[in-house]
C-alpha cells in the first residue's frame, strides 16, 4: 500500500488511528498496530509476510538469548546466527541473480562453456529496510546498548510499524524503545498538528514537486545517446531534485504518521544539497542509513582511527556496501565507490589543510559532485551512464531546444526551495488558523493528483 | 518549539529525538485544537465540495446523476447507443486515432454498411466488447472488421476504462481477464483531477453557453466541430496543437511499461471469435505525427511498436487476417500536416489509410 494512495488516506489510516487510540490495553494496541501493519505490507503481496514474521521471530529470540547470557561465546553465536539469517534472506532475495549474472559475465569473458540460469525471484518490498532495523536490534543488545524488547509484541510492533516499514527511515530499537514501553494514551493536539504538517509537506513534495521532474529525468536516462549538454544537465538535475523531493517526502510522511501514533522518528534529511563538502552531505542525506553504516560498519572496521590508508580502506568498504545496499547492480557499486573516493579525497585534503573559503563555492562544488554521482545511481547500464556524462561534458554539443525551457524554469523554482528555504524540520509551526487552511488546500490539491502519482523511488531498494 | 537541527560533527549527527515536537510553554493546547480542527474542517469541506460537484456534473457518466448536459468525454456509452439504431456489415474498431476513418468511404470501397465504433483510449477489451455488442447484442450480420491497434491497445498498465464497465450493454461483454471494482474506481474518481477539471470546464461552458467541441454522426463518425471550423477558416495552429500533445503522450507512454499478456490473449480470442462468425479482419497500425514519435523515443516507443507489430503480424497470420503496418506516413503516402494534433489524423490521412487497406476489396473494383 502506498502512502500516496486513496485507500491509504481514506480507509487504512483512519481505521488504524481509530483502533490505536480507542483501544485501552497497551498489549492489545501493540497487537492491533502490528496486525494493521501486516495488512499494510500484505496489501502488496501477502506471500512475503511469513518472511518478515520469520525475521522478527529469529531476531527476537536471538536478542533474548544474547541478553540473558553472560557467556561471550554463546552471545557471539546467537548474534552470528541472527546476522547470518538476515543477511541470507537479503542475499537470496536481493543479490542472488546479481551474483549469477556476474558469474555468467565472468565465464563469458574467459570463454567458459557453462552458464547459470537466473532464478525467478521477486524482491520483497522493504526487505533492505526491515532487515537493517532488525539487525541493529541484536547488535545493540550484544553491545549492551539496549535492553531486549519487553515482549514479542513490542518487538514485532517495532519491526512492522507501518510508517517506517517500506522505505525507512531505518529506525533503531533504541530510538523508540521508551516510546513503545510507555505508549501515549492520548494524542495531544500539538502532536497531531505536527503530524499533519509533516504528512502534508511530504505529500505535497512527492505529488506536486517530485513527480513533475520524472519526465525530464526519464527522457534522458531511457534514451541518453547523443544528448546535448542542455538536455543532459536538464535530465541529471531533474533526477537530482526528483530523488531528494521523493525520498525526503516519504521520510516526512513517515515522521508525520508516527506523530499520529504519538511516536517520534529521527530526522532522515537535513537539507543535503546545502552541504559544504561531501562529509557534510552524508551527515544530511539519508541520515538513518549513513549513521547505521557508520556505527555498524565503518567504526567496527576501525573508522578513522588508523593511518590514512586504513581510513581510506574503511571508507571504501563502507561505501561499497552502502552502494550495494541500494541495488543489486554494478552501477550502484560504482556510485558507492565514487562516494567512497570523494570521502577519501576529502579526508586527505583536510589533512593537508586545504579548504574552500567561500560557502557558495563549496556548496556548488559539492552539489555538482553529488549530481554527477546520481548519473551512476540512475543509469541502467554503464553505457548509458557514460553517454549521459559525455552529454554533460558537452561532447555532443549544447543542442539547445526550447522544450527544455520549462524544465529549467522548474529546476530554478526547485533550486530556490532547496537552497534558500528552510526544510520541514526547520520550519517553526505556529497555531495559526491560516496555516492550517493553507495545509488543507495543499492536501486537497495533492489528493486530486493521486491518480497520476507514481510509487516512491526508494521502494525499489 | 521545533528547532533548527544543526549537525556539525560526524560523531553526533543523529538528531535529537524531540527535534520537532512542539512544546507548549507559551502556546495553549486550545490553539492547537483549533488548528487541527481548522485543517480537518477545510480539508473535509473541500473534498466534499469537489466530490459533490463531480457527482452532480458527472462528466464521465460514472454515476446515476444527469443534472446537466455535459460534453461527451467518454464515447463508449454514446457509441453503444448509436449502435442500437444501426445494422451494419462492417465495423471500425480502435481508439480515438481511428475516429476519422469514415464509414461512408468504407461503404464506397466495400459496399458494406459500416459503423465507426472507435472509442477514446481503447484497449483490446474495449474493441472485443464493442464487436460482441454488434454481433450478439444487436445481431449485426458482420462481414468485415477493421481493427486499429497501437502499443497502447496492449498496455500492461492501462486500467480497463470505467465507461466500458459502466455501460449496461457493453459491460456484458467485458473479457473475464479484466475484472473492475467499479464502485471503488468510481468513488476514487470523485476526487480525481481529471474528472474535476472536466466538471469545472463543463460549468464554465454552461456559463458561456459554448457548444460542445465535437459530435458523432449516426454512423459513429467523429466531427471535431471547433477544430474543423478553425481549419476551414485558416486559423488552425497545428504546431501549437502538436506541442500540446507531447506531454500528454509522454505521460501515457511512460506508464505502458510493456505489452500485457492478458490483452494479447484477448486479442487472439477476438480474432478467433471473428473466424467462428465468418468476419474478415483487417488489422492496421495508425501513425503518430513524426515529431511525437521523436519525443516518444525516450519512452521506448520504437521497441513497443516493434513488439506490437511482431505480435499482431503473427496473430494475423495464424487467423487469416490481413495486417497493415501504417505507423510510418510513407507507407500510405500520408501527409505531415494532415493531423489535428500529434496523435489524431484528419480526414485526408484517414482517406489515404482507408484506400490503402481496402484497395484490393471486391467492392473497390466495382467502384
Amino acid at each position: 500500500m502506498l502512502f500516496n494512495s486513496y485507500i491509504f488516506i481514506f480507509l487504512f489510516l483512519p481505521f488504524a488511528l481509530l483502533g490505536w487510540w480507542v483501544l485501552d490495553s497497551p498489549r492489545v494496541r501493540l497487537a492491533f498496530i502490528t496486525f494493521a501493519s501486516y495488512v499494510f505490507y500484505g496489501w502488496w503481496n501477502w506471500h512475503f509476510l511469513p518472511l518478515m514474521i520469520a525475521s522478527t521471530t529469529v531476531d527476537y529470540i536471538a536478542g533474548d538469548r544474547i541478553a540473558s547470557s553472560d557467556n561471550e561465546k554463546t552471545r557471539k553465536l546467537w548474534l552470528a546466527g541472527s546476522l547470518t539469517f538476515n543477511l541470507s534472506i537479503l542475499g537470496f532475495f536481493k543479490y542472488c541473480n546479481f551474483f549469477i549474472q556476474t558469474l555468467n559475465t565472468g565465464a563469458r569473458s574467459v570463454d567458459a562453456s557453462w552458464h547459470l540460469h537466473a532464478l525467478n525471484i521477486i524482491l520483497p518490498i522493504g526487505i533492505s529496510f526491515y532487515t537493517f532495523n532488525s539487525m541493529s536490534y541484536t547488535i545493540d543488545i550484544y553491545r549492551r546498548i539496549v535492553r531486549p524488547a519487553q515482549s514479542p509484541l513490542h518487538f514485532s510492533a517495532f519491526v512492522a510499524l507501518f510508517p517506517h516499514l517500506i522505505a525507512g527511515p531505518i529506525v533503531r530499537y533504541s530510538d523508540i524503545e521508551d516510546q513503545l514501553a510507555r505508549l501515549k494514551t492520548r494524542l495531544t493536539h500539538s502532536q497531531a498538528a505536527t503530524g499533519i504538517f509533516f504528512f502534508v509537506a511530504g505529500m505535497t513534495k512527492k505529488v506536486l514537486i517530485a513527480d513533475r521532474f520524472a519526465k525530464n529525468a526519464d527522457m534522458l536516462f531511457l534514451s541518453p545517446s547523443g544528448a546535448g549538454a542542455v538536455a543532459a544537465w536538464a535530465g541529471v538535475l531533474s533526477y537530482t531534485f526528483q530523488i531528494y523531493f521523493d525520498f525526503s517526502a516519504y521520510s516526512d510522511m513517515a515522521v508525520g504518521l508516527a506523530h499520529f501514533l504519538g511516536i517520534q522518528f529521527p530526522q532522515n534529511f537535513n537539507s543535503p544539497y546545502k552541504a559544504v563538502n561531501i562529509v557534510d552531505f552524508w551527515r544530511r542525506w539519508h541520515i538513518s542509513l549513513s549513521t547505521w553504516l557508520r556505527d555498524y560498519l565503518f567504526i567496527p572496521l576501525g573508522g578513522s582511527r588508523g593511518s590514512d590508508i586504513e581510513t581510506i580502506r574503511n571508507l571504501t568498504i563502507t561505501m561499497f556496501l552502502g552502494g550495494l545496499w541500494h541495488g543489486a547492480d554494478w552501477t550502484f557499486v560504482v556510485w558507492g565507490l565514487y562516494h567512497g573516493a570523494l570521502l577519501a579525497a576529502h579526508a586527505t585534503i583536510r589533512r593537508w589543510g586545504w579548504t574552500l573559503r567561500s560557502t557558495f563555492i563549496s556548496r556548488l562544488v559539492t552539489f555538482v559532485l553529488v549530481s554527477i554521482g546520481w548519473v551512476f545511481f540512475r543509469a541502467n547500464t554503464f553505457t548509458a551512464a557514460s553517454q549521459v556524462l559525455r552529454g554533460m561534458c558537452g561532447l555532443n554539443g549544447l543542442s539547445p531546444d526550447p522544450q527544455y525551457l520549462g524544465a529549467y524554469v522548474r529546476l530554478g523554482g526547485a533550486a530556490v526551495i532547496i537552497f534558500f528555504l528552510p526544510n520541514t524540520w526547520e520550519i517553526r509551526l505556529k497555531p495559526n488558523l491560516l496555516y492550517a487552511y493553507a495545509l488543507a488546500v495543499a492536501m486537497t490539491a495533492a489528493v486530486l493528483m493521486l491518480g497520476n502519482a507514481s510509487p516512491f523511488l526508494y521502494f525499489q531498494f | 518549539m521545533s528547532k533548527i537541527i544543526e549537525n556539525t560533527s560526524l560523531s553526533d549527527n543523529r538528531p535529537p529525538h524531540r527535534a520537532n515536537l512542539i512544546a507548549n510553554d507559551d502556546i495553549t493546547e486550545i490553539l492547537w485544537r483549533k488548528y487541527v480542527r481548522g485543517f480537518l474542517s477545510v480539508f473535509a469541506a473541500l473534498c466534499c465540495s469537489i466530490a459533490t460537484v463531480n457527482f452532480l456534473i458527472n462528466p464521465f457518466g460514472l454515476y446515476s446523476t444527469r443534472l446537466v448536459k455535459t460534453p461527451q468525454w467518454n464515447a463508449r456509452h454514446e457509441k453503444a447507443t448509436l449502435m442500437k439504431g444501426a445494422r451494419c456489415q462492417a465495423i471500425i474498431l480502435g481508439s480515438s486515432h481511428a475516429m476519422k476513418i469514415s464509414p461512408v468511404e468504407v461503404k464506397d470501397l466495400t459496399g458494406f454498411q459500416t459503423f465507426n465504433a472507435a472509442v477514446d483510449m481503447a484497449t483490446v477489451e474495449d474493441e472485443f466488447a464493442l464487436l460482441r455488442t454488434a454481433v450478439e447484442g444487436n445481431h449485426w450480420p458482420l462481414k468485415l472488421a477493421l481493427v486499429a491497434v497501437d502499443p497502447e491497445t496492449f498496455s500492461a498498465n492501462a486500467p480497463t476504462d470505467m465507461g466500458l464497465k459502466r455501460d449496461s450493454e457493453l459491460s456484458k461483454y467485458v473479457a473475464s481477464q479484466f475484472p473492475v471494482n467499479f464502485r471503488w474506481e468510481a468513488a476514487k474518481a470523485l476526487l480525481s483531477i481529471e474528472q474535476t477539471s472536466v466538471s469545472f470546464q463543463t460549468l464554465n461552458w454552461l456559463r458561456k453557453g459554448a457548444p460542445s467541441d465535437h459530435h458523432f454522426d449516426v454512423d459513429g463518425y467523429l466531427h471535431y466541430d471547433l477544430l474543423e471550423r478553425a481549419k476551414r477558416t485558416g486559423k488552425y495552429d497545428l504546431t501549437a496543437q502538436i506541442n500540446s500533445t507531447k506531454e500528454r503522450m509522454a505521460g501515457r507512454y511512460r506508464t505502458i511499461g510493456a505489452l500485457s499478456t492478458d490483452r494479447q490473449k484477448v486479442f487472439l480470442e477476438m480474432l478467433n471469435y471473428c473466424q467462428i462468425h465468418g468476419i474478415r479482419v483487417k488489422i492496421f497500425i495508425l501513425p503518430l505525427h513524426p515529431s511525437i514519435r521523436t519525443v516518444l523515443l525516450a519512452y521506448r516507443y520504437d521497441r513497443l511498436l516493434s513488439e506490437t507489430v511482431d505480435f499482431v503480424r503473427s496473430a494475423a497470420q495464424r487467423s487469416g487476417a490481413d495486417f497493415y503496418n501504417l505507423s510510418d506516413l510513407r507507407t500510405f503516402q500520408g501527409h505531415n500536416d494532415a493531423f489535428f494534433d500529434g496523435e489524431h489524423i484528419d480526414e485526408v490521412n484517414a482517406r489515404l489509410i482507408t484506400t490503402k487497406i481496402l484497395e484490393h476489396e471486391p467492392g473497390h473494383a466495382i467502384q
